[in-house]
């Protein structure tokens, strides 16, 4: 009896003491002041590589280094093309293009920006020995010369109409080259630009931290500084968003959309993305070689009501090769005719077997389609599209891949042209941004013989000279026209099918101001400020 | 992948030149290795920096926040068995016990948002992770004790009953020793074996484990950078991240054998 009330208080010892340690553990932290000064925070779903364009030209890394450096020109809100680091340009000929620059910018070294800057940026980009990423965008360019200490010239190998609309994207934006001679690939952690924000420090898998450029050319920004915080899972952005503890982020999952914009401290913006997602078509499959299939793939579904019903605001169905912002788009709209699709196909030797599914020489219509699960609501969006293609009467059989296979498979394809190797896909889903807001960024690559990301394996010099025309020196009007034509022939010979435009979207606090979608998916971080 | 949907050829082969890869595979692996044993693991695919420069803070915030879980699991784990087995089948028993079911069965990233909802979001109590302010680490901290913790609490349980029933303890008894004097002289110390088995199991684990956690909460720790890195095939990284998990299993498994040594001088060596 003795032993058992003993065992009793040496019981509500420990109970206390546990109690004691569990709730001071909490009640310490209760106090956690959460502001932090006149500071943007915003939330990144991704943290950059490197900050050096160079290295590094991903969305996240993107999203960052607008905020330190800048274009020569701009994209303005009704995507026209405005001065920016260059007040001003003229193009003597088809292959010239003359910038004169302002003269009152330094980087963020203290080193001058300036005519030979620019030189020495493109000529680092371009290095034939160690070309960059943004090279991509710089390889019409033949030469650069300084004219005078804050003039210009720009000499291109052939005429390229979208020249300028290239040197308005924020992969061509102008770093300091001299300050990457000094440091070396330390660069891409402690970058410098002329920007309104300069690079503070870097907590690597935490944050980095920007701070205002007092010496900004445009004026001082209206706050201390930007963090953006890395927070890889959606559900914590979308509290902390709430919460306060960051105040934009434009990562924004689509459900967590209705919660947000329920919420009166929290506004959410949504917008099409410049971006398209096309099924590639294998032309050198037996089947779809077929163009009477491959019309039937087109008209067999109503896209409209299949993308209206998964998608609502956050994507539209796609009716062009390219996106409806774009210069030179035309809108090829596809014509929802079941029957018509099914007579194709019966002109063709195919029939309904019992189970409905068209059929010809004991061979099903069945097409095998490679994709992955890229764009959130992708899949079910495919899904509801199999199913319609099933009770039409085709098989479509998923081949699952990784998001991030996608392009090296598409480069893979597009190498085995000319060699006895074939693509084993039927149709391939493809997504490509359209940054430049002009049509050859997805008509280009995709679609001419031989073109890197042309695994479709489609050729028509017909098609090509009508491009050679689009992206050349001769005035707009002849561009366009030419855009129009090419996009005609794609339509008439469907080596692609155009299913989506996706949206996206930001939310931020309602105390942010300045910062904004932008139609050609650039942020502009130097107006931003706190209420 | 590192180039882009926009990359010409000429970038991806100069990307190749740079990395090594066009050269034949056994001789990247040869170098690696003389590499390796110079502790120089490389350079990141992506940032071009040291791969030191990226693991040794990650895996700095993983030891912090490890460390963490591991005082809480301590402090709560031990103290909860000891609490239950002094009144097995009691209310209090029962109250702790179900605690521990719920800890070991609920999926870990679920008990974190729970809790970050509840203490960050609905409270405001504490920020919701990251590594800004010290407050950051106690939401990761306190839902990786809560299920390594529950381990601990029912091992703890299970062994101080087993040794409670022992004959020692009822002669302890006979001879008059106080109550307490029997818990943590004599019952505790000879608990203390499995406790510490399975605490030094569990650090194990949890350091490998904490990949979790730590993207829920946005922590800076090692078993993220690896998924992210995976993800973006940033190999280098990948090969040192795994390279120092390993090492560091090793390295608290000798150390839990010493503390067996130091707990039960019957096995320690010689």
């Amino acid at each position: 009896m003795k032993s058992r009330l003993h065992l009793t208080t040496h019981g509500r010892t420990v109970a206390a003491a546990f109690l004691a340690a569990s709730l001071a553990l909490l009640t310490a932290a209760s106090s956690a002041a959460l502001a932090q000064g006149n500071v943007v925070r915003f939330a990144l779903s991704v943290e950059p590589g490197s900050l050096d364009l160079h290295a590094d030209t991903t969305t996240a890394s993107l999203d960052v280094n607008q905020a330190i450096y800048e274009t020569l020109v701009r994209f303005d809100h009704d995507m026209n093309i405005v001065p920016w680091l260059a007040t001003s340009w003229e193009q003597p000929d088809e292959t010239t293009y003359r910038f004169e620059l302002r003269d009152d910018v330094t980087f963020h070294s203290g080193h001058p920006f300036d005519a030979e800057a620019v030189k020495a940026h493109i000529e680092r980009m371009t290095d034939p020995a160690d070309p960059g990423l943004p090279m991509a965008f710089l390889n019409h360019i033949e030469a650069v010369e300084v004219l005078g200490e804050h003039s210009v010239e720009i000499r291109l190998n052939r005429p390229f109409g979208p020249a300028l609309a290239y040197m308005a994207l924020p992969h061509t934006a102008i770093q300091d080259t001299a300050h990457y001679r000094e440091i070396g690939d330390d660069f891409g952690v402690r970058p410098s630009g002329t920007g309104p924000f300069r690079m503070e420090s870097w907590s690597r898998g935490s944050a980095l931290n920007l701070v205002a450029n007092e010496e900004y050319w445009g004026g001082a920004p209206a706050v201390d500084g930007l963090q953006f915080r890395i927070m890889p899972e959606p559900g914590p952005r979308t509290f902390a968003l709430q919460g306060g503890e960051v105040h934009a982020t434009n990562q924004v999952s689509i459900q967590d959309i209705p919660t947000l914009a329920a919420n009166p401290g929290v506004e959410v913006e949504v917008a099409p993305e410049p971006r398209y997602i096309r099924w590639l078509v294998n032309l050198n499959d037996d089947i779809l070689a077929d163009i009477n299939v491959r019309r039937a793939l087109t008209m067999a579904i109503d896209y409209e009501f299949v993308v209206e019903a998964i998608l609502g605001d956050f994507g539209r169905v796609l009716e062009g090769f390219v996106i409806p912002e774009s210069i030179g788009y035309l809108a090829v709209p596809y014509t929802h005719d079941p029957e018509g699709a099914a007579g194709l196909l019966q002109e063709s030797g195919w029939e309904r077997n019992a189970s409905g599914i068209f059929e010809r020489d004991g061979q099903t219509l069945s097409i095998p389609m490679m994709t992955g699960n890229k764009m959130p609501r992708e899949l079910e969006l495919f899904e509801a599209i199999q199913n319609q293609f099933r009770d039409f009467g085709i098989d479509l059989q998923f081949d699952l891949i990784e998001g991030a296979q996608i392009y090296p498979n598409i480069a893979r394809y597009s190498d085995m042209l000319g060699t006895d190797e074939t693509p084993d896909f039927g149709l391939l889903t493809m997504d490509g941004g359209m940054r430049t807001g002009e049509a050859n960024n997805g008509l280009e690559t995709a679609f001419r013989c031989g073109g890197n990301r042309n695994a479709s394996h489609y050729c028509n010099p017909e098609y090509d000279r009508l491009l050679d025309i689009a992206v050349s020196g001769v005035p707009l009007e002849e561009r366009l026209e030419a855009y129009y034509e090419a996009q005609l022939i794609l339509a008439e010979e469907i080596p692609a099918i155009n299913i989506w435009q996706p949206s996206w979207a930001i939310a931020k606090n309602v105390d942010l101001d300045g910062y904004a979608l932008h139609p050609a998916g650039v942020w502009h971080y130097e107006n931003v400020s706190l209420r | 992948m590192l180039a882009g949907e926009h990359a010409t050829a000429e970038t991806e082969a100069s990307i190749r030149a740079r990395l090594g890869l066009d050269q034949p595979a056994h001789l990247q692996y040869l170098t690696f290795l003389s590499n390796m044993v110079q502790g120089d693991f490389g350079t990141s695919y992506r940032s071009r920096q040291s791969v030191m420069d990226h693991i040794a803070p990650a895996f700095g915030a993983t030891l912090q926040f490890t460390g963490a879980a591991l005082m809480l699991m301590v402090v709560i784990g031990i103290p909860a068995g000891i609490l239950s087995a002094t009144r097995p089948n009691s209310w209090l028993d029962r109250i702790v016990m179900s605690t521990v079911l719920i800890g070991l069965s609920a999926p870990i990233f679920w008990v974190g948002i729970v809790l970050m909802y509840v203490f960050a979001f609905r409270l405001g109590w504490l920020p919701s992770g990251g590594f800004f302010t010290w407050q950051g680490i106690i939401l990761p901290a306190v839902t990786l004790a809560l299920q390594y913790g529950a381990i601990v609490a029912r091992i703890t349980r299970t062994s101080m009953l087993e040794v409670l029933g022992n004959d020692y303890i009822r002669t302890a008894r006979a001879k008059g020793i106080s109550q307490g004097a029997i818990f943590y002289t004599h019952a505790l110390r000879n608990a203390s074996l499995p406790i510490v088995t399975t605490i030094g199991l569990q650090v194990g684990s949890m350091l490998g484990g904490t990949i979790l956690i730590e993207t829920v909460f946005s922590w800076p720790g090692l078993g993220r950078m690896l998924v992210s890195a995976i993800l973006e095939r940033d190999a280098p990284i990948v090969q040192a991240g795994v390279m120092l998990i390993a090492v560091a299993v090793l390295v608290l498994n000798l150390l839990t054998d010493l503390v067996y040594g130091f707990l039960d001088p019957r096995v320690r060596f010689g």
